[in-house]
């Protein structure tokens, strides 16, 4: 029989007084006015007034004798204090909070004037024995803490002890896991030309764990010494940076190129996406070959900036896999990644999401007005138009986009016409405009949680990359706020000023 | 000492757009694990992270949400008594609810898994890109015991329904799902609860999709919950399947298939257009041919994720519109994918036959050459596939010869196709299929290498296969691909072994006739010899005709009941399955005499469908014993909802033999075909006018065999003969090699200087015989209520019948007809010769009689026979039949049936060729089905 619950939806009482006695610890009084209790008491902790159920929730009166509903039990109830002359109406509460599931009933104690001090001794009685509860579970969870290490101390040993016998006897795999061989045309495009600035992207068919080293082959080369191939290999589910190439083109060679990991990589299986881009060589790209057409969409090679795809075709690619967690072995020919793994810690660069710049809006409306929009996400070139007014400063804003841990917030920064004068640009982080406005001011300096990147002038054609630190981190989301103005004030036409690539460097 | 501050400033509302609901029972250190994976989740919006402690009898379980909720503003820390994962996460759901009034989805987090850092972000904004998808589920990648499972394919609720629940509970899902109310199910203590859930919000129309790069980590130690569900699943399934009836209806199923998986793909000819479709009549995907050769190369690469129809047909449109026209279309497909799953290719040809419709099946070989060019060509994806990976060609280039190498079964579909129909298209369906080939071979997406590249393990079934997931699912293969109208309307099935011109055919037809203008949708299937012999007032009648086309018994079976031979379900020969998938899609099957398709009925019932049966006759066995349909409706009773008869005498017996009377419905025969009001006066005019001394005119229509009482007709034809009577005989009839009566009857009348005259099955030559006869005899040894007295009657033509069966409920003795109530033959002879010479004696009375029939054969009418049988079906359908129809005043005194806007559309009744070889298939029937009855010994099974 099925005896499923209907239900009503969506009850019209919410009030976030309701929450706050799911956040912190409370006395009940029964019986007594709010304002027959000491002062003293009431600064000290939250009291509320049991006043009865209805509809099973409970009713609560706070100081001013606003009522409250509550469906759920209060988190931590340090005492209830009644009047004994309600003696027996505590049942009703207590009945309330057993049907709730709570086992151990909170303590009953009678007030009576003159006895204060008693009732102060039961409740530190109570505090002093959850004080004792707490030492003893931090006592415990060091003690676990240091069984983990000690069994991390020798695993550790046993396994440099079976990586220096392998690397002894030469036994380290490297083994090709998946190949997609390069097809040729004669009508076949330059994928890297093709691409916008950030490049192409290519998911791999082979999971993380264990991946050595990516091969990506060059039908031709280009000859810019100075120009660079940065690669990243990033995984999907956590859009995390495992690891990053910067290579000069001049290193390349016609053919098969291994980008060679700092370790192979451990832990849980991924999905491995890698991004190909060439920084400096923009009138003459090498020609990155493509693998034979790809009827699965998803493994078509796409544009890294918004990722579509770019051709029917896959990129031709090898996997190479070895032993997870270590080094590759001497004897394969490999272009080294440019840093150590960060995987497990460390600072981790990511790329603020397209669909956040979306929501970027003016926050200074009250200031300036244009007939056009004077912030402007623009998603396929993962940047947001800021155009500066005559005089004065734009201030665009993206709520709550900055997370904790965050230790620098970084966007290049252009005027993208050649016809436009200098424009500055800066970034804030801080939790409101009320706050970002001072930094942008230059009137004051940043507290704890809060970035400013200072004015940085850009000329029409200059590519610069601005960054705000945060300084001190604290546990909450920040606004993001980015503001340009005219390096001289005056004429603004043209001012096509944009953020571009903005990334977040997360601790951990 | 440390105050409070006062006047403090007030903070921002917390206001989430995700909720995560995390129930803790006993997993009271994993817990934490999965608090630290929702309060790292990095995202551009405020996240609630709501612990359900369910009555947890670990207090470590307690201090951990209490800690958490102290720490962090946005951890909840909840307690109710213990009631079961499902009422912890509906307990969460509804605090969500209640106070976060911008929340947009909720996530559930079981305690003991974790999300990756970006988790929420991203899935979020999946779900919000499209508003057709309502939740968002993972892939499966487990950690402990480790497992990465691929779940990344187009969401399929028939996927989802038949295979496994495929959506895990760690999956998002949209506000707008809760806010209709879908919740889990709190008495579902035992698992997949989640499955109920999904289940429920595919009832309300939502739509579920997967993130293959979701970063769900799902915790699998070696004992665990969702493994006790296993152990039990079969339980729990059973509850689920009974709970959402409607969603496992085999309806219900076949329109996910043909929206998801559609099984078949209709390749155009020079169009480069491809259809793909279940049921061709519906509305369907199609897409280019480029298309198709990705998806194919997709399918071939990925096939748990991709996939194409797995059989694929080169017709034109136009000859698949021919075919709809004919209602065969469905049928058609049906026996190409029964033959294509056995044979490499199947060739489809029409021939033109406007006397009938019908199906041949044969197998190409030296001997039995394809006579000319296929039509249409059906394969199975699994040969073209294999024909694609060949490098060579001349094996299926074959198939433009008289016999291809592939073995190649042609099925030649007869009937009134138009001449335009018939015509030959530009380009042949061979070349087509040869062009589709090889546009695959050139494709670059032809992989050499078929590496796959979804690194995730396979767990789902092949995507170009779900059709034999709707087949387990169903019980039947191949299952009809026959999907609902748009308007639903109430769908009978009338199942027939033959389709001749016999009485139980035309009692049948009569009925679907009339339950079509009530508004059902009805349907003829016919299990025995795969023609149809076009009536013309039919046409129209039946929405699809559908042939079995198979070796199948109409008779016999292993087991016996009261002295009969019966099939069983389980029996080889009952071919479950196959008659499962045959019927499949009705609502309701009327049996109408098919004996061994009873074995199924239970089945059928079992999936909603309403099972009914028609009764005639009892029959009698050559020694003379009570046999047939009677008996066997006793045997298979439990399984009918309602049993049909045609007299009040088969009522009283199957009621004396213990089938209660609730289930028994008498609908009252009437005149077989309409007869307008004009064309009758005109006859029974010409009837009042007729000179007295004309000499009386004595008519018998029917088969000549002991059955019609053949031996008694034939002595009082000689004795009358020999007695001078002024009597004009026509016999009307097949001849029925009999050898105890000493040869053919048709010789024996020939001799006493009768002529027999073939058998008329048109109403107009019917209404001919009996215009010209004063007098109809029926001489017979048994008789159900036969309409040859009724159709007689409403002309004024006399019946002369002897009181058998439910005969003397049609003629009231020397009123309007006279009844000879003896058992004997000597009396039953001389008391007709008696009768016919009294009626040729005396004028007055035959006019007096005639009048009196005509009253009373005039009065029947279908719709007031039926109408019974309606109220019935509204009863059990409430919604499905119009009202308005019930609300219609009856005519109660209606002489004519009422002439349906179908039936004016009717191909002239000239086109049909009397004289073909199997007109009378009555006689082709008999035969087998004496043999068949062995312990009976049966005479004769039909009316």
């Amino acid at each position: 029989m099925t005896v499923q619950t209907s239900y009503k939806l969506s009850p019209a009482t919410k009030s976030s007084k309701n929450i706050d006695l799911l956040k912190e610890p409370i006395l009940l009084r029964l019986g007594i006015e709010h304002d027959d209790l000491p002062s003293e008491l009431s600064n000290a902790v939250k009291i509320l007034g049991f006043e009865g159920v209805k509809d099973e929730a409970a009713i609560f009166s706070d100081a001013t004798g606003g009522k409250t509903e509550a469906f759920e039990a209060p988190l931590c109830i340090l005492a209830v204090l009644l009047n004994p002359a309600h003696r027996g109406r505590e049942k009703r509460l207590l009945d309330w909070l057993k049907g709730r599931g709570i086992i151990e009933e909170p303590v009953i104690l009678e007030w009576r004037t003159g006895k204060e001090m008693e009732t102060a001794g039961v409740l530190i009685r109570k505090l002093s024995g959850m004080l004792v509860s707490d030492a003893r579970r931090m006592v415990k969870s060091n003690r676990e803490l240091l069984a983990l290490r000690t069994l991390n101390d020798n695993l550790q040993n046993r396994f440099a002890t079976v990586e220096s016998f392998i690397d002894r006897k030469g036994m380290q795999p490297f083994e090709l896991a998946f190949s997609n061989e390069p097809v040729t045309s004669s009508s076949r495009s330059n994928v890297l030309a093709d691409a916008s600035f950030d490049g192409v992207s290519q998911v791999l068919p082979v999971a993380s764990a264990g991946v050595s080293a990516i091969a990506i082959h060059f039908d031709r080369l280009s000859h810019r010494d100075d120009a660079t191939l940065n690669a990243q290999l990033v995984t999907m589910e956590d859009m995390a940076i495992v690891e990053s190439w910067v290579i000069p083109l001049g290193k390349l060679k016609h053919g098969w190129n291994y980008l060679g990991l700092s370790r192979t990589l451990a832990g849980l299986r991924r999905t491995l996406n890698l991004r190909v881009q060439v920084d400096g060589a923009d009138d003459e790209l090498p020609l990155l070959s493509l693998g034979g057409l790809q009827p699965l969409e998803m493994f078509q090679v796409r544009d890294a900036a918004n990722d579509v795809p770019l051709l029917k075709n896959s990129l031709a690619i090898q996997v190479w896999c070895g032993m997870p967690g270590v080094v590759l072995p001497s004897w394969a020919n490999y272009l080294p990644a440019q840093s150590e793994k960060v995987r497990e810690g460390g600072f981790r660069e990511m790329p603020l999401a397209s669909g956040i710049l979306d929501l970027a809006t003016l926050a200074n409306t009250n200031e300036i007005s244009f007939e056009f929009a004077a912030i402007l996400p623009l998603p396929e070139e993962k940047a947001v138009g800021c155009h500066p007014p005559s005089t004065g400063m734009t201030i665009g804003q993206i709520p709550a986009a900055c997370p904790p841990k965050i230790l620098r917030i970084s966007s290049d920064v252009v005027v993208d016409n050649e016809e436009s004068q200098d424009v500055e640009f800066a970034i804030v982080v801080a939790a409101s405009l009320e706050n970002a406005r001072p930094l942008f001011a230059e009137q004051r300096t940043v507290d704890p949680g809060e970035g400013f990147s200072g004015w940085v002038s850009i000329a029409p054609g200059e590519n610069n990359r601005i960054s705000a630190f945060i300084n001190d981190q604290i546990g909450v989301w920040q606004n993001i706020y980015f503001a340009t103005r005219m390096t001289t004030p005056g004429d603004n036409s043209f001012a096509w000023a944009k953020f571009r690539n903005v990334s977040l460097m997360v601790n951990g | 000492m440390d105050q409070l501050p006062s006047g403090e400033e007030p903070e921002p509302r917390f206001s989430p757009k995700v909720a995560v609901i995390i129930p803790a029972y006993k997993h009271s250190v994993l817990l934490a694990e999965a608090i630290e994976s929702a309060l790292a989740q990095q995202a551009p919006f405020e996240i609630a992270v709501l612990v359900i402690d369910d009555g947890c009898p670990f207090p470590e379980t307690g201090e951990i949400g209490r800690t958490y909720a102290m720490a962090h503003s946005n951890v909840f820390y909840l307690r109710k008594a213990n009631g079961g994962l499902s009422s912890a996460r509906n307990y969460g759901i509804e605090f969500a609810l209640r106070n976060f009034d911008g929340i947009e989805a909720v996530y559930f987090l079981d305690a003991d898994n974790r999300i990756t850092s970006t988790a929420l972000r991203d899935i979020l904004a999946f779900m919000k890109a499209d508003d057709k998808v309502d939740w968002v589920y993972p892939n499966i990648d487990k950690f402990g015991i480790e497992w990465n499972g691929n779940y990344t394919t187009q969401y399929s609720r028939l996927l989802h329904l038949t295979f496994d629940n495929i959506c895990e509970a760690g999956s998002l899902v949209s506000r707008r799902m809760l806010d209709a109310g879908i919740r889990f199910d709190e008495s579902m203590t035992s698992g997949f609860e989640d499955w109920d859930f999904w289940l429920q919000a595919i009832g309300r129309g939502f739509l579920g999709a997967n993130y293959p790069f979701f970063g769900f980590e799902y915790r699998q130690r070696a004992e665990s919950m969702l493994r006790d569900s296993n152990r039990t699943r079969e339980g729990i399934l059973t509850y689920i399947r009974q709970k959402h009836k409607k969603l496992f209806a085999t309806e219900t199923l076949l329109t996910w298939e043909h929206q998801e998986a559609p099984r078949y793909a209709a390749i155009g000819m020079g169009a480069y257009a491809v259809d793909m479709f279940t049921d061709p009549t519906v509305d369907h995907a199609k897409c280019s041919l480029e298309d198709f050769v990705t998806r194919f190369w997709a399918a071939k690469t990925e096939p748990e994720t991709f996939g194409v129809p797995p059989f694929m047909l080169w017709m034109t449109a136009a000859h698949r519109e021919a075919l709809t026209r004919l209602g065969l279309i469905h049928n058609l497909l049906w026996l190409s994918e029964r033959i294509a799953e056995k044979h490499h290719f199947v060739a489809i040809r029409f021939e033109r036959n406007n006397a009938r419709m019908g199906i041949d099946i044969r197998t190409i070989n030296d001997g039995e050459p394809l006579a000319d060019k296929p039509f249409g060509w059906m394969c199975t994806f699994d040969i073209f596939s294999t024909c694609a990976d060949d490098t060579s060609d001349d094996w299926i280039r074959s198939l433009h010869k008289a016999v291809p190498s592939p073995n190649v079964v042609e099925i030649v579909v007869s009937g009134p196709f138009t001449a335009r129909e018939m015509q030959s298209t530009a380009l042949s369906s061979t070349n087509a299929l040869l062009a589709t080939l090889g546009a695959l071979r050139d494709s670059g997406y032809r992989s050499k290498t078929r590496n796959r590249w979804l690194w995730r393990s396979v767990y789902f079934p092949n995507r170009s296969r779900y059709f034999e997931l709707l087949r387990h699912a169903v019980g039947a293969r191949p299952v009809m691909p026959r999907l609902p109208q748009a308007s639903n309307p109430l769908r009978v099935g009338f199942l027939l072994p033959i389709a001749s011109f016999g009485g139980v055919e035309k009692v049948a037809y009569a009925v679907a006739n009339t339950l079509k203008n009530a508004g059902c949708e009805v349907h003829l299937f016919l299990f025995g010899k795969a023609i149809y012999n076009r009536v013309p007032e039919n046409d129209g009648v039946f929405k699809s005709v559908n042939f079995l086309s198979d070796d199948y018994p109409l008779w016999g079976g292993p087991n016996k009941f009261a002295g009969h031979d019966l099939m069983m379900g389980h029996d080889e020969a009952a071919k479950a399955e196959q008659i499962m998938g045959f019927l499949a899609g009705l609502d309701v099957v009327i049996n109408n005499q098919v004996a061994p398709v009873n074995a199924l009925l239970g089945d059928l019932r079992r999936r909603g469908v309403k099972v009914l049966n028609y009764v005639h006759v009892l029959d009698k066995s050559r020694m003379g014993r009570d046999a047939g349909h009677p008996y066997l409706t006793l045997a298979f009773e439990h399984v009918y909802d309602a049993i049909l008869t045609c007299s009040n005498d088969m009522v009283e017996w199957l009621h004396g033999m213990g089938v209660p009377i609730a289930k028994l419905t008498h609908i009252q025969n009437a005149a077989s075909y309409a007869l307008a009001a004009k064309e009758r006066d005109t006859i029974l005019s010409a009837r009042r006018i007729k000179s007295q001394r004309d000499k009386l005119n004595v008519l018998f229509l029917g088969r000549l065999d002991a059955q019609k009482g053949i031996e008694r007709l034939f002595a009082s034809v000689r004795d009358l003969r020999e007695r001078g009577e002024p009597v004009d005989w026509k016999i009307i009839g097949s001849d029925v090699m009999d050898a105890g009566a000493g040869g053919s009857w048709k010789d024996r009348f020939a001799e006493i200087g009768v002529q027999v005259e073939p058998p008329v099955y048109s109403s107009r030559h019917l209404n001919k015989a009996f215009a010209w006869a004063d007098v109809v005899v029926l001489p017979s040894r048994w008789e159900g209520a036969p309409l040859t007295i009724i159709e007689a009657q409403r002309l004024g033509c006399v019946p002369i019948a002897t009181a058998v069966g439910a005969v003397d409920e049609l003629i009231d003795h020397a009123v309007d007809g006279l009844l000879i109530r003896s058992e004997d033959d000597t009396v039953i002879i001389r008391e007709l010769t008696e009768a016919i010479s009294a009626l040729a004696a005396d004028h007055d009375a035959l006019q007096r009689l005639s009048e009196a029939a005509a009253i009373r054969g005039g009065a029947l009418a279908w719709e007031e026979s039926v109408s019974p049988l309606v109220k019935q079906l509204k009863a059990w359908f409430p919604d499905r039949l119009p009202q308005s129809v019930e609300q219609a005043p009856k005519v109660l005194e209606q002489t004519v049936v009422p002439i349906s806007t179908s039936r004016i559309h009717r191909v002239d009744v000239e086109a049909i060729d009397e004289d073909q070889e199997d007109r009378n298939e009555i006689t082709e029937i008999r035969p087998l089905q004496i043999a068949a009855a062995g312990s009976a010994n049966m005479n004769n099974l039909r009316n």
